[in-house]
């Protein structure tokens, strides 16, 4: 895809997402790869932050984009994609993740050896911080966790993360009220 | 929400609070103002959606140094499993049917093999049900700055009509062709493009 003779092909990589989604609707592999390319790291993170664990993480991963791929001609507008992606990676994560649960699991990785270095760029008191809010999240109950990474990453409303946990919208609330009143509590010693 | 405390030793939940951060909640306004307790609680709150949107931005830098690898061998996986398509056929000139999907793949090389061109959706219509009739066919094309449109729409043009008659053994009515962006070349990468024009330009006409 990169060949430098090659000049059309060459450049879907700079094409919108609009136009990479309709080629990949009417069949086209190659714009999907970009398209994978181009927001599958984001469908990871969010898939890491949802699982708790890297393992999970990339299975989660890979069953997301294969729906996308398998439901993209349901995508009424290329320019939602990343909130479709992200919606789309909720529901697999959670329905992996409950399957799992029901088997024995690899334990999660601990906080802290789950990533290596911070990203380049973090200056170290932010890198710092970042760290120790990841590892606040690591320590919530998993109920917490999820509904704190469906509502705050995921973008969901109340309503649908009841649907994507298969639990009450009170319970929903109240989770996501002892989830921020923990990472609050903790932040405050990081002053 | 109806009824809000507002003497200052009211602690509103983390919960109202958040609400108003989000919405501007009106009636928390006053009491929030003269609030240190609450005022208080807002900063954190505040803190800790913007070290979240830290966390989130971080999290896609890393993916990103490491996703490569698996990445590729998902799409690889993608490629023995095609999305099941419309086995519909189009009118051909000969007995053997074409399949619609070969048909798009088909102007989707030969258009991208023009230089400047990168395909869009495109589109085939006819009367399937009468074998043999002619088909219309519908592009988009998105061109690379600095060539000129009627330049490529001619090219485009030709060679669409050849591949199509000659591989497809279609009967080409005419192809309408819409230049619906224009793109800057940037090094490559695999971001979301830059600059724009955003220009749209339709030019149909028979071949």
């Amino acid at each position: 895809m990169d060949g430098p003779e090659a000049p059309g092909s060459s450049d879907l990589a700079q094409q919108t997402d609009v136009l990479l989604v309709e080629r990949a609707i009417d069949g086209d592999v190659d714009a999907f790869e970009v398209l994978v390319r181009r927001h599958g790291p984001m469908v990871y993170a969010y898939a890491r932050r949802l699982a708790g664990a890297a393992v999970d993480a990339e299975d989660i991963t890979q069953e997301a984009l294969l729906q996308a791929w398998r439901q993209l001609p349901t995508l009424r507008d290329a320019v939602a994609l990343r909130g479709w992606l992200l919606s789309i990676t909720s529901h697999c994560g959670i329905d992996l993740l409950r399957r799992r649960r029901t088997t024995p699991t690899p334990k999660d990785l601990e906080p802290g050896t789950v990533d290596d270095s911070p990203a380049p760029e973090s200056s170290a008191i932010e890198a710092c911080l970042l760290e120790a809010l990841s590892e606040a999240l690591h320590r919530l109950p998993e109920q917490q966790r999820q509904c704190w990474v469906l509502r705050e990453i995921g973008g969901h409303s109340y309503q649908e993360i009841a649907e994507i946990l298969t639990i009450s919208i009170h319970s929903v609330r109240g989770n996501l009220s002892r989830a921020r009143a923990a990472l609050l509590r903790e932040m405050e010693a990081w002053q | 929400m109806t009824s809000v405390p507002t003497h200052p030793g009211y602690r509103h939940s983390l919960e109202d609070l958040n609400e108003y951060l989000r919405t501007g909640e009106p009636n928390l306004e006053p009491h929030v103002r003269n609030c240190p307790r609450c005022r208080s609680s807002l900063q954190g709150l505040r803190r800790l959606d913007s070290l979240t949107d830290r966390l989130a931005q971080d999290d896609i830098c890393r993916a990103e140094s490491v996703g490569a690898l698996w990445l590729g061998r998902l799409v690889a996986r993608l490629r023995v499993e095609p999305r099941a398509q419309e086995p519909l056929s189009i009118p051909v000139k000969g007995p053997t049917p074409t399949a619609e999907g070969f048909v798009l793949a088909l102007i989707r090389s030969t258009g991208d093999s023009v230089a400047g061109v990168t395909i869009g959706r495109c589109q085939v219509q006819g009367d399937r049900e009468t074998p043999s009739s002619g088909v219309r066919v519908q592009v988009n094309l998105s061109a690379r700055w600095g060539h000129p449109l009627p330049d490529l729409v001619h090219a485009l043009r030709d060679r669409l009509f050849d591949a199509l008659t000659r591989h497809a053994a279609l009967d080409v009515d005419g192809i309408d062709i819409t230049v619906t962006d224009v793109y800057v070349p940037r090094p490559q990468s695999t971001g979301p493009p830059g600059q724009r024009t955003g220009a749209a330009r339709r030019d149909q006409s028979a071949p």
